[in-house]
Parts: structure tokens; C-alpha cells; sequence
């Protein structure tokens, strides 16, 4: 059952999937060679700062594969009127279980290109002795934030269903709104701020995205 | 005399004699003087609102409730007086660990003051707590700000950063300049500071730091403003291949063209000749220093520790070179306190990007609690 949901998803998604993959891949490797001829190489400072480029475009790309592949899923099933869902003799519960882990699996592949292409735009670097690359904890965060957004997609799609969107709007309306209100009533700033701080660190649900995004340290 | 000059002459006299009877008759002289007393009356109200507003434009009004402790007086009012008690004695610990009487009789000079207090933000004034190193309302030496609602913690930072403004109030102009900042490290070193300080440390794109990552006293004096080596800045401070680094935060005299031509071709192209060309055409005093005032703040505050109570008083009553101060203030040669303050800055370095357990656990119980509201939602499919 669980393979037959997962070559069923596969087919689904495989389109983004090896988009973001290569995406994943060559990021690293397109901005050292984009950055490095005008920095120098044997800089510290600026090698941070490539790799702190780096890694901020590994996180939207994690966040971007992440939300798609839950967008999409869904979208595929919606259009059909969950028909291949319903067919199968299980539960919804477990039916979305399955679904949920399949997209786990199949999000490593994007981690695994980060992971990829780190290593060889960090092994084309003469990195000065006091810095290091950190390709593996890079695909590390990448997988945890993929997975932190497919999840989220994934909740708001299936609870939400076909008023996802209206959701979507709301919230956003709703996060400016706290902004505004943070300003026209300061008394509401400090509980917004605090609120905030919890949701950006960890262990707050947005910590990992949240947290340092670079190829290049110390 | 004729008998009409005689007349006349009579009419001058009577209307000489008759003048002073219409003076002292006159009814209107008491209604003169109280109109002046009045006038005067007007003009010192108005000069008194003069002065008041004056003073008012110079001289806070004293919160109510007075909180001592050693040298430390802090004015605060009745909601914040709780907070400011238990961070007054914090921060009087700290002026008692640092020691000295110098530092003592520089913080007794001031009455600091812990006042509510709002600011400009975006659409509206928002509420913040203002900390100030005297009631004057210009020429305060030190402010700090924290939010509206305080913990102890956070009233103690901002007096605790007071104080370090106060203790360098007034210093010479050479230790002033060397210090940079304003202020003295007299607190402990927080975990980002630290962090801070090795990751400045080990990305200088300096060949001076290089050398004194690598144990070298005299570079890591160099580097710290403290004590030259012979030969220009830009030869003592960097190597050929830091030009182009340098060059970044450094330009050569724009009437010099040539060397603004080469700096330009070195910034954009990378071409090494073109950066030397620049590099050396930059006058000495406008070769970017190697390292940031923080790193030296965090020098002072490693000499302040090996000297001990006293070490500040030490180092402002010093007299002679900066390294001699030093040297007195440490109360050891400072070679010693360099060689340990390098071990300090190597065994500090941060571990940023390695993701903590608790972080890799706490994302994927976050996942699986949004996949969990999915899966227990009891509805259809559509």
C-alpha cells in the first residue's frame, strides 16, 4: 500500500521535484561561481558572506519544494474528487499518514542536491584554515524546513480543503493586522513581541527556519 | 518798566509760584504708583515663568523614590522602584568587584535616573523606560533604553551600561581615543560578544591579526593600537593579498587620479598591480584599522580582569604609554595577559551552524503536530 501511494505521489510530483532538486544542486555552485571572481578567494569576511547567500537561498528553495509538493498533492486529488483516495480500503486518516510520509521521502531528494552541490562548491574553495563548510548541516536544515513546510501546507490544504486560499488571505491579513495593531496599540507590543520570539526560536515551530543558514563559518 | 511789563511780570510769578501747589494736589499719583507696581508685578511673573521654563528646559523633575546603594543613587518612580531595587544592587556588586574609589566617586557624581518614558514609532509613541546618567536634559553623558515593562535583568543592563559610560567620562584623550566606544567593559562578556570577538579575530583579512593569531605578541599589540612596530601602517597591517579587502573600506585622496583610477580597477576587476597601486597611495592615517573597537573593548576588559579591584583606577591614573597604563592596570606584563587572552579568543569559537538536537527534535515534532491536525480532523474528503 505504501509503496503503490508513494509511486503514485512520485508521479505526481516528480516534475518539481527534479526542478528543485537541480535547483538545489547548482545553487551553491552557480553563486561561488558568480561570487568568488569578484570577492577573492582567500578573504574570510566575504567567504562568509557567499556562504551566508548560499545558505539563504537554500532556505527559500527548501521552503518553496516543501509547499509545493503539499499544494500540488492536493490539488491533483481535488481535481479528481479524491477518487484514488477514496478507493483505497483504509481509513482517511491513515490514507493522509501515508500520503505524508511518501512526501518525507521524496522531499529528501531536494536535501540530497543541496547536500550534492555544497560539497563541490566548497571542495572548489581554498578555504582559509580558520573557516569550514558545513554542506552536511546546510542539507540537514534543509530537509527539517522542507518537511516544516509540506506540513504546514499539507494541514491547511486538508483541513481548509477548498478554502484554502481564503485561509491563506486571512492569515496574511491577519499577521499585518498583529503588525499594525503592535503600532497603533503599544500596550499590545510586548505579549506580540514575546509571541513572536517563541515562534522564531527554538524550540519554537519556526526555529530551524529561523536559525543561521550559511555554507561558509568558522 | 512800562505797567504791561509789570503785569506780565506778575503773571509769570503767580504761574511760577502757583506749579508746585498743582503738583502735590494732584489726585492721580497714588493710581500711577500702584499701575507701576503693577507693571513690575506683570514683568517678574513673566520673567519667573522665564526662569521656570528655563530650569525645566535643563533640569528633569526628580522622580519620588530614592534608591541607594554604596555609590550608586538611582531616582525612579513607585512602579518601577521594585525592578530598580534588585538591579541596583546588582549593578552595586559590580562597581564593588571592579573596586577603586576613582570609579566610586565618578558614579557617586551623578544621580541616575530610571523614568518612564515614550518614543516615535511607526503610526504612534510607544512606551519604553529611560535610563539616564543625570537630570540634566541636555548634556546627559549616558542613555540607555529598555522596554516598557522591565525585568530586573534588563533595568541592570541599562544601568550597568550608564555606569561603564560614566566611568569613561572624562578620561584622557588618549586612552579615550584607543577605547573608541565610550565606554568601559566592566561587565562580564556576554555569549554573542565572545562570539563576536573570534569570528572578528579569524575573518581579518589582515596579515597583522594572522601573525598574532599565531602567537605573536608584539603583532597582536600592533594590531590593538596599543604598540607600533616600525614601518607604515600598511606594511605593518597588511600583506599584498589583503589590498583588495582593504581597499574596500579605504580610498586614496580623490585628487590623487591615478591611484582613484587604480582603485577602481581594483575593486571591480581584482587586478593585483592596480590594488597595489592603490593600496600604497592611501596616506597613513587613512589605512583601515585590522581590527574593530570591539575586540579592543574586549582586550580592556581581559586587562581590567587580571588586575583585579582597582585595575580601572589603576589604568586611568596611569601615566606614560598606553602599554605602560596597561601594563599598570593588569598589574602583569602584558605579554602575559595578550598569551591569555589569545587562548580565551581560540577556545571561543561558536558553533553556530551545527543544528542542536533539541532544534532537529523540536522541528520534527512541529511537522508531525501540523500532519497530526490533518490526520484527527473528522470530515470528508471534499
Amino acid at each position: 500500500m505504501f509503496a503503490q501511494s508513494l509511486y503514485v505521489q512520485w508521479k505526481w510530483n516528480r516534475d518539481f521535484l527534479g526542478f528543485f532538486t537541480a535547483i538545489a544542486f547548482a545553487a551553491p555552485l552557480i553563486i561561488l561561481w558568480i561570487a568568488l571572481p569578484h570577492l577573492g578567494l582567500s578573504s574570510g569576511r566575504e567567504l562568509v558572506s557567499v556562504g551566508g547567500v548560499v545558505g539563504a537561498a537554500t532556505a527559500v528553495i527548501a521552503v518553496v519544494a516543501g509547499m509545493t509538493v503539499a499544494w500540488h498533492g492536493y490539488g491533483i486529488d481535488e481535481r479528481a474528487g479524491h477518487i484514488y483516495a477514496m478507493s483505497l480500503p483504509i481509513t482517511r486518516s491513515r490514507a493522509l499518514a501515508i500520503r505524508a510520509c511518501a512526501a518525507a521521502i521524496m522531499l529528501a531528494l531536494p536535501a540530497l542536491g543541496v547536500w550534492i552541490g555544497a560539497m563541490l562548491a566548497a571542495g572548489q574553495i581554498e578555504m582559509p584554515p580558520s573557516l569550514h563548510a558545513y554542506a552536511g548541516s546546510l542539507a540537514t536544515k534543509a530537509l527539517l524546513t522542507s518537511w516544516l513546510a509540506h506540513a504546514l501546507m499539507f494541514a491547511l490544504r486538508y483541513c481548509a480543503r477548498s478554502r484554502s486560499k481564503v485561509v491563506l488571505i486571512i492569515l496574511m491579513f491577519g499577521l499585518s493586522g498583529v503588525g499594525i495593531a503592535t503600532s497603533v496599540a503599544p500596550g499590545s507590543r510586548g505579549m506580540v513581541v514575546r509571541a513572536g520570539d517563541f515562534l522564531i526560536s527554538n524550540p519554537g515551530p519556526f526555529g530551524v527556519l529561523f536559525s543561521r543558514w550559511t555554507l561558509i563559518d568558522v | 518798566m512800562s505797567e504791561r511789563h509789570l503785569v506780565f511780570l506778575i503773571a509769570v510769578a503767580i504761574a511760577a509760584a502757583s506749579t508746585p501747589i498743582r503738583a502735590q494736589d494732584r489726585d492721580g499719583q497714588p493710581d500711577s504708583l500702584l499701575r507701576r507696581i503693577q507693571r513690575l508685578d506683570s514683568v517678574m511673573i513673566a520673567r519667573s515663568h522665564r526662569v521656570d521654563s528655563i530650569r525645566r528646559s535643563l533640569v528633569r523633575p526628580i522622580p519620588p523614590v530614592r534608591v541607594q546603594r554604596g555609590t550608586i543613587q538611582v531616582r525612579t518612580d513607585s512602579v518601577l522602584g521594585p525592578s530598580v531595587r534588585v538591579a541596583v544592587d546588582s549593578v552595586a556588586a559590580l562597581i564593588e568587584r571592579r573596586g577603586g574609589t576613582m570609579l566610586g566617586a565618578r558614579v557617586a557624581g551623578h544621580v541616575l535616573l530610571v523614568i518612564p518614558d515614550s518614543v516615535q514609532s511607526a503610526f504612534w509613541t510607544r512606551p519604553v523606560v529611560t535610563l539616564l546618567a543625570d537630570t540634566a536634559r541636555r548634556w546627559t553623558v549616558g542613555r540607555a533604553q529598555t522596554a516598557a515593562d522591565p525585568t530586573p535583568a534588563q533595568v541592570a543592563a541599562g544601568l550597568a551600561t550608564l555606569v561603564e559610560q560614566i566611568a569613561m567620562q572624562g578620561a584622557d584623550s588618549a586612552l579615550s581615543a584607543w577605547v573608541m566606544l565610550g565606554r568601559a567593559p566592566l561587565r562580564d562578556a556576554t555569549p554573542t560578544e565572545t562570539a563576536d570577538e573570534y569570528i572578528q579575530m579569524v575573518t581579518a583579512q589582515a596579515a597583522v591579526v594572522r601573525r598574532c593569531r599565531s602567537r605573536d605578541v608584539a603583532s597582536c599589540l600592533d594590531a590593538l593600537g596599543i604598540d607600533s612596530l616600525p614601518g607604515t601602517r600598511l606594511d605593518r597591517w597588511y600583506a599584498p593579498e589583503d589590498y583588495r579587502s582593504a581597499l574596500r573600506v579605504a580610498a586614496p585622496p580623490r585628487e590623487d587620479s591615478a591611484a582613484v583610477d587604480a582603485w577602481i580597477r581594483c575593486r571591480h576587476d581584482g587586478d593585483q598591480t592596480s590594488c597595489r597601486a592603490a593600496a600604497v597611495a592611501l596616506p597613513n592615517d587613512r589605512v583601515p584599522m585590522p581590527l574593530p573597537a570591539s575586540v579592543r573593548q574586549a582586550f580592556l576588559r581581559e586587562v581590567l580582569d587580571a588586575g583585579g579591584a582597582g585595575a580601572y583606577d589603576r589604568l586611568l591614573a596611569g601615566t606614560g604609554t598606553l602599554r605602560s597604563r596597561l601594563t599598570v592596570a593588569a598589574g602583569e606584563p602584558l605579554d602575559a595577559t595578550v598569551a591569555r587572552w589569545l587562548q580565551r579568543v581560540e577556545r571561543s569559537r561558536p558553533e553556530r551552524m551545527r543544528p542542536p538536537a533539541g532544534l532537529i527534535l523540536a522541528s520534527l515534532g512541529w511537522s508531525a503536530a501540523f500532519v497530526a491536525l490533518a490526520l484527527i480532523r473528522r470530515t470528508s474528503w471534499a
